[in-house]
C-alpha cells in the first residue's frame, strides 16, 4: 500500500496524469543524462529561488537552441558520443590498475569531454556554470604520448624509454630466430630433398620407407608423432636457436612487467583528478538534461510558468499533453482551458464527457511540470509551489487490494485528509460517486467542508446537486452542450455513429464561474438525448425530475 | 586458382563453416591467414556465435588457436582480447554485448595468439563486419561457430568455404557423402526471377509464412514456425497452389506432415530464405527427392571451396590423397584443398 507522506507525487498519480510519459520522452542523448532523467527530484516551496534560477537557464537554451539549429546540433552531437564509463571511473577512484581496454575508455572520454568543452567555449551566452566542464588536455596529452590525436588506445612505445627498448630488442631477437630457422629448415632440405613447413614439420606416408630412412638417420630432425598412414618429423633446433627463444620469453617477461609499471603510473596520474572527472560527468548529464528538456518544449509548444510566492494556480489556456497528442492523431485540436484556483475548495460541475477529468489533469500536469524544472503546455500560467500532488480518480479499482470503485476511494480519502494541512495540491475526480447518491452527496459535503479551511487547495468534480451551494467554495462549470446547435448534432448522430467525435466537435470544455447558488447543469438527460436512448425513456425521466 | 585468388579483391565479407567440430574450421582459418600474410593483404577476423565453442572448451579436444599478424583487424570479446598474448591497439568498443563483455575492435601492433569470440548474434555481425572494413580490413572473414552454419547466410557472408574433415566420421565414405550433400544444398536452385519481385525478402524478414496460387495471388498462413506446423502448411495446399514461402528454419518433420495431409504437395515449389535454414540430413534430403519436393531458396550460398582435413583430434586419419581425390571427383565444381599439406603438395 503506498503511502503519500514525504512524497512529491506518487508513482500513480505521476502515470495517471502523464507526467510519467513526458518524463520519458525527454530526448536525451547520453546515459548520464538517461540516469539524471530517471533521477530527478522536485522543486519544492523551499527551493523556490533555485527553482526560478533553472527555469531561467532553461529559457536560454531553448532560445539559443530555436535560433542556432545548426550549432545545437554540434553540440549534440558531441553530446551522443559519450559513453558511460562510470565502472572504469570508479576503478580509478579505487586505485585499481587498469586494462588497455578501460584506458581506452578513458581516453576516448577525455578527447569527447574535452571537444565538447571547446564547443562550449565557443557557445558563451549558453555555458552556464552549473555545467561548465573542466579541461582535459592534460588527460589527453597522458594517454596520447605519440601525440596520434586519434580515439584509439595502445601501450605505445612512446610510455618509457624502457619499454620502447625491450621492444627493439625483442624485434631484433624474432628476427634473428626467423633467420636461423629458415636456414636449418633449407639445411634439412639440402640433406633429405623434403622441405619442412613453416611449422618445422614434415609429414611423411609410411609407404615412403626411403625418405623416412632418410629422416631417422638425419641429426637435423626428430620424430614427433607418428599415425596410422604416416610420421610426422620436426627440424631440431641447435643451441643457439634455443638461447634465442629463451632470450625472447625473458624479454615478453619484461615487457609484461614494464607496461604493468605504466599502467600503475597512469593510474597513479589519472586517479588525482577523478573527482574533475565526476564534476564533468555530472555536468554532462544537467546539459543533456536541460537540451532535452528545452527540445521537448519546443515540440510541445510550452512556455515558462512564473514562479508565484503565494499558493496560487493561474493556467490561461492550458492543455493536457497526451490528450492534445492523442486528438492529434485523430486529426482535431485540442480546447485550451483557463483556470485560476486560490488555496480552499475549487468545485467543477457541468456535462458528461464535458472533459473535467481531463482539466484536472491539465492542472496538475502542469504544476508538477513547473516544479521538475519544465516548461508547461499552455499560454500562460503562474504557479505557487506544492509540496505535494494527489489525484484521485472516482473510477479507480484497486483490484490488487480487493477494494471496490467505493473501497479504493475511501482510501485516497484518508491519505488526503491526513496531508490536508499541508500545502499541497489535491485532486479529487467525482468525488464518492461508487456509491449510492444520497450517503455520496453527504460525504462530499462533509469532505468540502472539511477541506475547505485547510492549508491545501483542492479541486473537485462531481455531478451531485447541493454541493454548489457550500458557502465560500469556488464554483466552476464547463460551459458543455449550452452554446450548440442540437438539432445538428442529432444529424450528425444519425449520418455516423462515432459519438466521441460528435461530442468533441459540439462541447465547450471552457470553464466559466458561477456566483450564483444554482443547481449543477441538466446536461445528463440531454447527452443520453442526442445519442439517442429511446424518447419514452427520455420523456419519463423529464417527468420525474 | 589459389583459395586466396578467388577471394582477394572479389569479396569484402567471407565466412568459414564447418561440417562439424574439429573439422578443420580453425585450420582453415589459419590456412587464409597465412596465405593473406603471404600477399600483404590487411584482413579482419571475427566469429559468430561464441555459445557452441564453450562446449568445445568443455569437451578438451584440441582447438587450435589463432595466430594473428601485424595489422590484422580482429573483433573479440573483451576477455577474450585481454587475455592474448598479441600486441593490441583498441579502436572501438561496440554495443555489442556478450558473456564475455563487449565486442570490442582491435588492430594488431605485434602479432601473437587470440582467442576470437565475436557477436553472439548474427544482426550484429554485419555491422561490425562493416566497422572493420572501414578500420582497414580489406577482407573480412567469419569464423562461424561450430554447428552452426548461419555465418554462410548471403545475408551475413558474400561468399563461404566449407571446411570438412576426419573429425566428422571414422568412415571416409561417410564424410564425403555427408560433404557432398552439404554442397548440394549450398546450391540449391535460386526462384525464378518473376516470383523474387512478389516481395519475398520482406516476407521473410517479417517472418511470414505464405501460399501462392497460380494467378500469382497470395494468402498468409496464421503460423509463427514451421517447427510444429507442417500440417497446417499442408492443409493450405490445394490444387491452385504453385509456392510456399517457408520463413525461419525447416526440419524433416515440416515435409513429412505436408506430405501426409496435401495431396496436391508434389505440384507446389517450397520457398525459404537460403540454405542455412534447411536442417535435414543426407538420408532425409535423399527420402524428399524421392517423394518429388521441390525447394528453391531466395539468395543461394556462394561457396568458393571445400577444404579438408584428413587428420581427426580423436586420434585417427583417412589416407590424405585418396580423401582429396575422391571428394574432388564429387565435387568437379568447387575448388577442393587440402589444408594441412597445403594447395602446392600434390600439383
Amino acid at each position: 500500500m503506498q503511502i503519500i507522506n514525504n512524497v512529491f507525487i506518487d508513482e500513480r498519480t505521476k502515470k495517471s496524469i502523464g507526467l510519467d510519459e513526458i518524463i520519458n520522452n525527454l530526448p536525451t542523448l547520453t546515459d548520464y543524462g538517461n540516469k539524471a532523467k530517471i533521477s530527478m527530484t522536485p522543486y519544492l516551496k523551499e527551493d523556490i529561488k533555485e527553482l526560478r534560477f533553472v527555469l531561467e537557464d532553461l529559457s536560454i537554451i531553448k532560445r539559443f537552441a530555436e535560433m542556432n539549429k545548426s550549432k545545437m546540433n554540434e553540440i549534440k552531437s558531441a553530446l551522443h558520443v559519450i559513453k558511460d564509463i562510470h565502472g572504469t571511473i570508479k576503478r580509478l577512484q579505487g586505485r585499481k590498475v587498469l586494462n588497455e581496454v578501460e584506458f581506452f575508455e578513458l581516453k576516448c572520454q577525455f578527447i569527447e569531454m574535452e571537444k565538447l568543452h571547446q564547443l562550449l567555449i565557443s557557445t558563451e551566452e549558453i555555458y552556464l556554470n552549473r555545467f561548465k566542464l573542466n579541461s582535459s588536455k592534460f588527460e589527453i596529452e597522458l594517454l596520447d604520448p605519440e601525440k596520434s590525436g586519434t580515439k584509439t588506445f595502445y601501450m605505445y612505445d612512446a610510455f618509457s624509454v624502457d619499454l620502447s627498448e625491450i621492444r627493439k630488442n625483442k624485434r631484433e631477437v624474432e628476427k634473428k630466430i626467423r633467420l636461423m630457422k629458415e636456414k636449418l629448415r633449407e639445411e634439412v632440405f639440402d640433406e633429405i630433398g623434403l622441405m619442412p613447413k613453416k611449422n618445422d614439420e614434415i609429414r611423411v606416408d609410411r609407404g615412403k620407407t626411403s625418405e623416412i630412412e632418410k629422416l631417422g638417420k638425419s641429426d637435423k630432425v626428430v620424430m614427433s608423432s607418428e599415425t596410422f598412414s604416416g610420421l610426422v618429423f620436426k627440424v631440431k633446433q641447435n643451441n643457439d636457436t634455443i638461447q634465442l627463444v629463451n632470450k625472447l620469453g625473458d624479454l615478453e617477461i619484461q615487457e609484461e612487467k614494464e607496461e604493468f609499471k605504466i599502467r600503475k603510473i597512469l593510474v597513479e596520474k589519472l586517479s588525482r583528478n577523478v573527482e574533475k572527472y565526476e564534476e564533468n560527468i555530472l555536468a554532462v548529464a544537467e546539459l543533456d538534461l536541460i537540451i532535452a528538456k528545452a527540445v521537448y518544449a519546443t515540440r510541445i509548444s510550452a512556455v515558462k510558468a512564473d514562479i508565484c510566492d503565494d499558493v496560487y494556480i493561474e493556467i490561461v489556456k492550458g492543455r493536457h499533453a497526451s490528450t492534445e497528442d492523442a486528438l492529434r492523431l485523430k486529426g482535431s485540436e485540442i480546447i485550451p482551458v483557463d483556470i485560476s484556483i486560490k488555496r480552499g475548495v475549487t468545485l467543477i460541475t457541468g456535462a458528461n464527457m464535458g472533459g473535467k477529468t481531463v482539466t484536472l489533469k491539465m492542472v496538475s500536469l502542469i504544476v508538477a511540470l513547473t516544479q521538475y524544472a519544465m516548461f508547461v503546455p499552455a499560454q500562460s500560467a503562474k504557479i505557487g509551489l506544492m509540496n505535494f500532488v494527489y489525484l484521485s480518480v472516482g473510477d479507480e479499482q484497486s483490484e490488487k487490494q480487493g477494494l471496490s470503485t467505493f473501497g479504493a476511494e475511501i482510501f485516497n480519502l484518508k491519505e488526503i485528509i491526513a496531508k490536508a494541512d499541508e500545502v499541497g495540491l489535491i485532486l479529487i475526480d467525482e468525488i464518492a460517486r461508487g456509491t449510492n447518491p444520497l450517503e455520496g452527496q453527504a460525504i462530499a459535503k462533509a469532505i468540502i467542508q472539511y477541506l475547505q479551511n485547510k492549508k491545501s487547495t483542492t479541486i473537485i468534480t462531481s455531478h451531485f446537486d447541493g454541493l454548489c451551494a457550500i458557502d465560500g467554495i469556488k464554483y466552476l462549470q464547463v460551459k458543455g452542450l449550452r452554446g450548440a446547435d442540437l438539432s445538428k448534432m442529432k444529424n450528425d448522430v444519425k449520418r455516423k455513429a462515432k459519438y466521441e467525435e460528435i461530442f468533441e466537435k459540439y462541447m465547450d470544455y471552457r470553464l466559466e464561474e458561477v456566483k450564483t447558488k444554482k443547481s449543477v447543469p441538466r446536461d445528463a438527460l440531454l447527452v443520453a438525448e442526442i445519442m439517442g436512448l429511446n424518447k419514452e425513456i427520455i420523456d419519463s425521466a423529464n417527468g420525474f425530475i | 586458382m589459389k583459395l586466396v585468388d578467388l577471394i582477394y579483391n572479389k569479396y569484402k565479407i567471407i565466412s568459414v563453416v564447418g561440417m562439424s567440430k574439429n573439422a578443420g574450421k580453425t585450420v582453415t582459418l589459419n590456412y587464409l591467414i597465412e596465405k593473406f600474410d603471404e600477399i600483404g593483404a590487411v584482413i579482419g577476423i571475427t566469429s559468430t556465435g561464441r555459445d557452441g565453442e564453450k562446449l568445445d572448451i568443455v569437451t578438451k579436444t584440441e582447438k587450435p588457436t589463432i595466430f594473428v599478424m601485424e595489422n590484422t583487424i580482429i573483433a573479440s570479446a573483451k576477455e577474450t582480447l585481454l587475455r592474448s598474448n598479441a600486441k593490441l591497439e583498441i579502436l572501438e568498443i561496440t554495443n555489442s554485448r556478450t558473456s564475455l563483455g563487449e565486442v570490442v575492435i582491435a588492430r594488431v601492433k605485434r602479432s601473437g595468439y587470440v582467442e576470437i569470440a565475436g557477436p553472439e548474434t548474427n544482426t550484429q555481425i554485419k555491422d561490425i563486419a562493416n566497422r572493420m572494413i572501414e578500420y582497414g580490413a580489406e577482407i573480412v572473414i567469419l569464423d562461424g561457430a561450430i554447428n552452426r552454419k548461419t555465418a554462410a547466410a548471403p545475408t551475413i557472408s558474400e561468399a563461404t568455404i566449407l571446411a570438412t574433415g576426419a573429425a566428422l566420421s571414422r568412415d571416409m565414405n561417410n564424410v564425403i557423402e555427408e560433404t557432398v550433400f552439404q554442397v548440394e544444398l549450398y546450391s540449391l536452385e535460386v526462384i525464378e526471377e518473376g516470383v523474387s519481385k512478389l516481395g519475398l525478402s520482406k516476407r521473410f524478414k517479417d517472418k511470414e509464412f505464405i501460399i501462392i496460387d497460380n494467378e500469382g495471388k497470395s494468402e498468409f498462413i496464421n503460423i509463427t514456425t514451421t517447427l510444429s506446423s507442417g500440417r497446417v502448411i499442408g492443409e493450405a495446399i490445394n490444387g491452385d497452389s504453385k509456392y510456399m514461402v517457408l520463413s525461419g528454419s525447416i526440419v524433416y518433420k515440416t515435409f513429412e506432415d505436408i506430405i501426409s495431409v496435401a495431396e496436391n504437395y508434389k505440384d507446389v515449389i517450397y520457398i525459404v530464405q537460403d540454405a542455412t535454414k534447411i536442417f535435414v540430413s543426407s538420408r532425409e534430403w535423399k527420402i524428399l527427392k524421392k517423394k518429388g519436393i521441390a525447394i528453391r531458396v531466395m539468395n543461394r550460398i556462394n561457396l568458393l571451396a571445400v577444404t579438408v582435413n584428413p587428420y581427426s583430434p580423436y586420434g585417427y586419419n583417412f589416407d590424405a590423397k585418396d580423401f582429396l581425390h575422391t571428394l574432388e571427383k564429387r565435387l568437379p565444381n568447387i575448388a577442393v584443398i587440402d589444408v594441412m599439406e597445403g594447395e602446392n603438395a600434390d600439383n
